[in-house]
């Protein structure tokens, strides 16, 4: 499997653990603020993404992230430029 | 003397009930991840000042005959929506203290409103003691952020959360502008 496509899967294996939810409702064409409404949970759930991947993220990195896409293309940026 | 308890009071002190309340969820949230060393420990500490405060603003509105208010949105809700979200510890500690400045630096001016009830004035006392040492651990804890990020790092994000706040509140006091000139010109000698 591709390096970019493993880190598609972990980040939304992440997420769906982190909601306890089923894999199938965190699609990549979701909503970040659909699948969590509430800012501080949000902010709880990528800070704990960026320890279990390896990454640091800065709020700039983020600034045109709204859905698990966005969000996942931000952590293989950042992977990729590690 | 002190002047008649109005509308406005009420209002600012639900207002400032609110924020320790969303303060408190905020830092409660930050304990799921955080949770050893003395970061977690500063944070519980935080968590439960920002718990108490909300409980003696209770108090302080119900000593004074009333119910607490329904508000809103907090001033860390507005100052979120325009800033975004912080997303590592080290902003996330910048926007923290960008906010205890501008709680202290707001309990300090109420403070000095003349006629200003006892008892507020005591809520308001008790409460600035301990915003104190939120803004020195949090201090050190971004001096302690500058190894991974950098000093220059840390500086820049501070300087633009403390340029946000600044239009942010200007934008809430022309917002309450009536409310607040209320309560201070009626309190005027």
């Amino acid at each position: 499997m591709e390096v970019a496509e493993e880190v598609a899967q972990e980040v939304i294996q992440f997420i769906a653990g982190f909601l306890k939810q089923p894999l199938d409702k965190v699609r990549p064409e979701k909503d970040l603020t659909a699948l969590i409404h509430e800012s501080f949970v949000l902010i709880q759930m990528i800070v704990e993404l960026q320890e279990t991947m390896g990454v640091r993220l800065m709020q700039k990195d983020l600034q045109n992230v709204k859905t698990v896409s966005h969000l996942i293309e931000a952590v293989q940026a950042k992977k990729k430029g590690a | 003397m002190n002047k008649p308890i109005t509308d406005n009071d009420r209002w600012i002190l639900s207002y400032y009930r609110y924020s320790e309340i969303s303060g408190a969820l905020f830092f409660g949230t930050l304990l799921r991840v955080y949770r050893t060393g003395l970061l977690a420990r500063n944070l519980t500490k935080h968590t439960a000042d920002e718990s108490q405060h909300a409980w003696y603003w209770t108090e302080c509105i119900n000593s004074l005959g009333l119910e607490p208010l329904k508000v809103d949105k907090t001033y860390q809700e507005q100052y979120l929506e325009a800033v975004g979200l912080p997303v590592n510890l080290m902003e996330i500690l910048a926007i923290t203290q960008t906010f205890e400045k501008r709680v202290i630096n707001q309990y300090t001016r109420h403070h000095t409103m003349p006629g200003l009830d006892p008892r507020i004035s005591a809520t308001l006392r008790k409460i600035m003691e301990d915003e104190k040492w939120h803004i020195q651990w949090i201090q050190k804890a971004l001096q302690d952020q500058e190894p991974e990020y950098g000093k220059e790092t840390v500086e820049a994000t501070l300087k633009r959360y403390a340029e946000a706040d600044k239009e942010i509140f200007a934008r809430t006091l022309q917002e309450h502008e009536q409310r607040i000139e209320d309560m201070f010109q009626k309190r005027k000698i």
